[in-house]
């Protein structure tokens, strides 16, 4: 390469490196929107992975549905057992909800932040990048998904909406969540007040969600249960998020951290629930610290 | 018309990447292991090394847009895949001027190429905070997997890759 450091080449591979740094502070910004080229790429993308993975999605579905004719017989005879524990249930769950309705009524309040239209979504692809735990899902902004709106899978939360095209969206998972994106929630006690705390981050050694700020008086033990509380904004309340699994303090001796093992496996992703909060938010300029 | 086919298996390879990490077996993904597919930049690896002469630089803007399409499609930063697709393409479009055509040859430019591209995205993210990842833990869990994986990856796929090609340039 003898004619490397011509000045015309010089000059190229300086204006490019400035371009390259230009493109990755835009992009490393917290926007709220992604811009329409990208949408654009993100939706070609998508049609292509669709065409892809319907066959595949049907072959899939056709091994399910034959291994479950093979557990039908056993699984028929647990949910019997099942059943009769629900009879009662669905009776207690009747008088919680008119008694619910009831005390809603008399404080002018018909919706509660538990409340929420899902939006049912295949996903389509995982990042290649490691480094960027995200998902690819079916569904965009013309479904009525929207940023920041909470991803849940039958066996609790796994993310949130990271940007939308048309057609498509990107899901970040909660393996990739930073102190950015922050997830007010509840330690549910079987006995006494429910535990206040931020999810706060994921640490990748043990796999676990760091829940911080909880309070040094609170009593917790190690099983109790995690939802989300909906207080943040955007996402509803009592999302199933995982369990308790080890605590310690933090390193100033203020508050107590607890790590929270994911309820939802986050490697095994297929269908996926968009949760769409029917309460609207007073004012999104409010909560504009990135809090969901 | 050439172009237009390139173009298509390019972006039908940079989907595959991603579909592939959706399908596969969640133990490889959940394990200590990081496999990385870059099937794309394989590709245009051996776009640089089969379809360029020493005096064309098509690949690169290959490389350009993949590394654009990838940094859209997968990661929340643009520009970094793009840099260093441009960059590795380049390198190993000038190392192949100087060497012999040889299947061997091509083997250990691919592999160089793809080791080259991830430690330059290593850097790259480490420096943007992405991941903290020290170099001894990289080198061990990130770079010898997927170094092995990329090459399995090119084993299965050399010849019908070098057969495309060598048909677009017989069109010429």
């Amino acid at each position: 390469m003898p004619s490397f450091f011509r000045r015309k080449t010089l000059i190229t591979i300086l204006i490019a490196f400035i371009l390259i740094v230009t493109l990755i502070g835009f992009s490393m910004r917290d926007r709220e929107e992604v811009t329409m080229p990208e949408q654009f790429i993100l939706d070609t993308a998508g049609w292509v992975q669709t065409i892809f993975n319907t066959p595949i999605q049907w072959v899939d579905r056709s091994i399910a549905t034959f291994q479950d004719v093979f557990r039908v017989y056993e699984q028929n005879e647990v949910l019997k057992g099942r059943l009769a524990e629900y009879e009662g249930l669905i009776v207690e769950n009747q008088e919680l909800e008119k008694e619910n309705e009831k005390l809603r009524g008399t404080i002018d309040k018909t919706e509660g932040l538990s409340e929420y239209s899902p939006v049912q979504a295949t996903v389509i692809a995982r990042s290649s990048e490691r480094w960027f735990e995200q998902v690819t899902v079916n569904r965009g902004a013309e479904h009525g998904v929207e940023k920041d709106m909470a991803v849940i899978t039958d066996e609790g939360l796994i993310g949130k909406v990271q940007s939308t095209a048309a057609f498509h969206s990107t899901v970040k998972l909660l393996s990739g969540f930073d102190l950015s994106n922050k997830i007010s929630s509840w330690v549910v006690r079987e006995e006494g007040d429910n535990v206040f705390g931020l999810i706060e981050g994921y640490d990748e050694e043990s796999g676990r969600l760091v829940l911080g700020g909880i309070n040094l008086d609170a009593e917790l033990s190690v099983g109790d249960k995690v939802v989300s509380s909906g207080l943040g904004g955007v996402f509803p309340s009592r999302l199933q998020i995982g369990s308790v699994a080890e605590l310690e303090n933090d390193e100033y001796g203020l508050t107590k951290t607890a790590l929270i093992e994911p309820a939802a496996n986050l490697y095994e992703i297929n269908h996926v629930l968009i949760a769409r909060r029917s309460e609207q938010r007073v004012d999104s300029g409010q909560a504009g610290d990135g809090e969901s | 018309m050439k172009h237009v086919w390139l173009c298509f298996l390019t972006l039908l390879l940079i989907t595959l990447e991603g579909m592939a990490m959706n399908l596969l077996p969640s133990s490889l993904l959940s394990c200590q292991w990081q496999i990385v597919p870059h099937w794309t930049l394989l590709f245009i690896l051996l776009l640089s090394i089969y379809y360029d002469s020493s005096d064309t630089y098509q690949s690169l803007w290959y490389a350009l847009g993949a590394g654009l399409f990838v940094d859209i499609i997968y990661t929340d930063v643009i520009g970094v895949h793009m840099m260093v697709y441009v960059l590795v393409v380049y390198i190993v479009h000038g190392l192949d001027k100087w060497l012999q055509s040889h299947i061997l040859v091509t083997t250990l430019l691919v592999l160089f190429g793809v080791g080259a591209a991830d430690t330059l995205l290593y850097r790259v993210y480490s420096l943007l905070d992405v991941t903290d990842m020290g170099w001894g833990a990289y080198v061990m869990d990130r770079l010898f997997p997927t170094a092995i994986g990329n090459m399995v990856f090119f084993l299965l796929t050399f010849v019908i890759f070098k057969y495309v090609i060598q048909q677009l340039v017989d069109d010429d």
